[in-house]
């Protein structure tokens, strides 16, 4: 058997498209093009099991607007919970300050775990 | 000093003599000399240029009617409009309506202002905030792009 070229982008690439089919959450993998409230799609954590199967965590960052205030933080719970909701493997879910560029976002970090294969 | 009206109906100055805080009226009767009048003049500008709905639309989320939220977004656009109306007279624009907003970037900057100050509630010099989400963002920081879209404050020369 022979190992699936650029594996690790295409894994990466599906979890971004799985969060893309959520209606009411705006996804962006690009950090040039956050337009929050929306989710952003960190770059991803590889643990290789063997040359051809790999876990794969994704950090999904759910980056609010404004101040982090009540009104704040409801929405990021908002838009967490579609995630939950959409059964893609979260496992984790945690507020967090995000640094894009040089500017903070009040945000949530949720983890999605995916096993990767040929 | 006001020295009367020449032929055309033009009125007519002694420069010379500087009269300050001087307010000039018109005795609406016949055959009238000047007269100095004694009194208190008293006026209130109520401007609204920018309503509620439209700082809703700006921070993204509508308040619950009748609640506290409620009552301080009311105060927050009266102030808004108020501080923005008297930014811009003290610059010297002379803006014709308190109904009407003058310009599209002097609403935008009324509304972002009404949204800064609704915002800050509870906040001294940065906005309160849920510890592990806070960016220690220093409150007053949208207010450089709030004066540039009043087109405040510039050197005015009355």
């Amino acid at each position: 058997m022979t190992a699936t070229v650029d594996a690790f982008r295409l894994g990466y690439d599906n979890v971004v498209d799985e969060l893309q089919t959520i209606t009411g959450l705006t996804v962006f993998d690009d950090p040039r093009n956050l337009n929050p409230p929306c989710a952003f799609v960190d770059a991803p954590v590889i643990r290789m099991n063997s040359n051809l199967v790999f876990d794969m965590t994704v950090t999904v960052r759910i980056i609010g607007t404004g101040p982090a205030d009540y009104k704040c933080l409801t929405k990021l719970l908002e838009l967490a919970d579609l995630v939950r909701r959409a059964q893609i493997g979260l496992t984790d879910v945690r507020p967090a300050v995000t640094t894009i560029g040089a500017q903070e976002y009040a945000s949530y970090e949720l983890t999605i775990g995916a096993k990767i294969g040929p | 000093m006001f020295t009367g009206i020449d032929t055309a109906g033009d009125l007519q100055f002694n420069t010379s003599v500087l009269i300050p805080n001087q307010v000039l009226f018109a005795l609406t009767a016949n055959d009238l000399d000047r007269t100095a009048a004694a009194g208190t003049i008293t006026y209130t500008l109520t401007c609204t240029w920018v309503s509620k709905a439209d700082v809703e639309d700006w921070l993204g989320f509508t308040v619950t009617p009748a609640s506290s939220d409620d009552d301080l977004l009311t105060i927050a656009v009266a102030a808004a409009n108020a501080y923005a109306y008297r930014k811009r007279q003290e610059a010297g624009y002379f803006d014709a309506s308190l109904g009407t907003v003058p310009s599209q970037d002097v609403r935008l900057g009324t509304i972002m202002y009404a949204g800064a100050l609704y915002r800050e509630r509870g906040s001294i010099d940065q906005y309160a905030s849920f510890d592990p989400l806070a960016t220690g963002t220093p409150t007053g920081g949208s207010m450089g792009q709030i004066m540039r879209l009043l087109g405040v404050n510039r050197a005015a020369v009355y």
